[in-house]
């Protein structure tokens, strides 16, 4: 479509840049910090071309999968209220069948070998999300 | 209760806190924030002191707005009146909204305890209700500064600030005292009203930490993220104990970005931003300082608050305190800042944001970004523990 997206952020972009910021008075760091925010965001929606919704998919891909092997840990006649809760969340969207596994680990943090066999199902998940979110924003410069 | 029950018990946080999260529940709901004009500001405050027995009538001038900060709205501005000279003096005003949720009575009430030892602002009037001033808010007086070297480039808050070896060794010498001369004070001269201190039971510093965070963490999320439902059982799995004389003011974000310095002297004319002060363990305030987004590299050993090594700070510390850094507790409190940080930025900052309920959503959004440097921190930390 004309214009296309990365035409219209680089033309923002250069107004910003350009026209606006240095147009603010010295004096006014609030619109300056402001103005210089927008440009970080306009960077960032460069740097990632478009992509939140495969981005997206993908997170949601992963926390289903996640889910499915927890509920997997216990055997189906040895069932627990928050694995139920789990289970029942599978339904829902992938922020709630997030916050029922985060429920479900806290649930079980005394049991040693549930939690033992969940830990690295978990910290794997958490070490690409993680990876994932920092590799997302990088262009913010913060880290 | 057993151990088990009473490492679950998700009431057990300190009954002010508890107090201050109630009432905050209650601005959600509130419509978008609407920024006043300066003008507006400056007339409010012309109210204010009319009504403010020992000021009447005053006359304000040279208000502007400070930026930084993604927690108060913040003005400077100058307040004569008749016979006496113009003084420079700080509006710390509450939006509806921020990235963390805290009480100006607290920050006043540690504020006046503080000054009296350290360089810090004295909070001099307090409107704690917002009836006169619009919001809640206190005024301090104006400490000369900078957070950063004036010819420096870093980000937010910060994050990314460096400074050269001279300034460095300076600094962190006087960081350090000044930290040690914080807890040295005696928590119990806070007014118990407003702050109440951990009982004697040992894990019960510790527990109202995680209470407090795990509580700001599940009504400001919007998705779950499992790692942090794992730091959390971690956590508790692991709550160390806090022995009476460990007890101390925790300032709670006692960091580079944190202070004013003069350029000139390289000393520290002023510690900022304490309203997230609480009574607690030493530990906590150690481990924060050395939180990697405001902390550098060099040479591949990692500067606390880009000032000097971790463990040097701790030694540094230990020696001028007489206190007896704990490297496990050490660890845990680092598990907890950064669930601390990804709370504040995953959770309460994005959710204040969306309500447009701050003066700089922007900066909120922006400050969200790095709560997935957090987690990457904080897994790193929770993998380090699982290895040892």
């Amino acid at each position: 479509m004309i214009p296309d997206t990365e035409l219209r952020l680089s033309a923002m972009l250069r107004a910003m840049q350009n026209i606006v910021l240095p147009a603010i008075p010295a004096d006014n760091q609030l619109a300056i910090e402001q103005a210089s925010l927008i440009i970080g965001n306009l960077v960032l929606l460069q740097d990632q071309g478009g992509r939140e919704a495969e981005v997206q998919r993908g997170r949601a891909a992963k926390i289903n999968t996640l889910a499915k092997a927890l509920i997997n840990l216990d055997p189906a006649d040895a069932r627990r209220p928050s694995l139920d809760a789990l289970a029942a969340a599978m339904s829902l969207s992938p922020e709630e069948i997030a916050i029922a596994i985060e429920e479900l680990i806290l649930a079980e943090c005394h049991d040693e070998p549930f939690f033992a066999a969940a830990w690295p199902m978990i910290m794997a998940s958490g070490h690409d999300d993680a990876e994932q979110g920092r590799n997302w924003f990088k262009a913010t410069g913060m880290w | 209760m057993n151990r088990t029950e009473t490492v679950m018990d998700l009431t057990a946080i300190e009954p002010a806190i508890a107090q201050m999260l109630d009432d905050a529940r209650a601005n959600r709901a509130q419509p978008p924030y609407q920024v006043r004009t300066d003008q507006e500001v400056q007339a409010s405050l012309v109210e204010f002191f009319k009504q403010t027995p020992e000021r009447g009538e005053v006359t304000i001038h040279s208000l502007r707005r400070m930026g930084g900060g993604a927690s108060k709205e913040q003005f400077l501005f100058e307040m004569s009146k008749v016979g006496e000279p113009a003084q420079q003096y700080v509006l710390r005003m509450d939006p509806l909204e921020s990235a963390v949720t805290t009480c100006r009575r607290r920050e006043a009430a540690v504020l006046n305890l503080a000054q009296r030892h350290m360089p810090a602002p004295a909070a001099l009037w307090s409107d704690v209700s917002g009836q006169l001033l619009g919001r809640p808010a206190i005024i301090t007086n104006f400490i000369a500064g900078v957070t950063k070297p004036s010819a420096g480039n870093s980000n937010v808050s910060g994050f990314g600030t460096t400074f050269s070896g001279e300034t460095r060794q300076k600094l962190s010498e006087n960081l350090v005292e000044l930290l040690v001369k914080l807890h040295d004070i005696d928590p119990n001269q806070l007014p118990s009203d407003c702050f109440q201190s951990p009982s004697d039971y040992p894990i019960q510093a510790s527990l109202w930490q995680v209470n407090w965070w795990a509580r700001a963490w599940r009504e400001d999320r919007t998705t779950g993220i499992p790692l942090m439902g794992l730091a959390e059982a971690w956590m508790r799995r692991h709550l160390p104990g806090t022995p009476p004389q460990d007890r101390v003011i925790v300032h709670s974000d006692f960091r580079t970005g944190n202070f004013l310095y003069d350029e000139q002297s390289l000393t520290i004319t002023g510690i900022l931003d304490w309203e997230l002060a609480h009574i607690g363990d030493f530990h906590e305030d150690l481990a924060w300082i050395a939180l990697r987004s405001w902390s550098t590299e060099e040479n591949g050993q990692l500067l606390a608050s880009s000032l000097l090594p971790f463990e040097e700070l701790c030694a540094r510390y230990a020696e001028l305190s007489g206190r007896t850094v704990n490297h496990q507790t050490l660890h845990f409190y680092q598990v907890l800042a950064l669930y601390k940080c990804a709370t504040i930025c995953l959770a309460t900052s994005a959710a204040a944001a969306r309500r447009q309920h701050n003066h700089q959503d922007i900066v909120l959004t922006w400050l969200a970004t790095a709560g997935h440097s957090f987690l990457n921190d904080l897994h790193s930390l929770l993998a380090e523990a699982e290895s040892k």
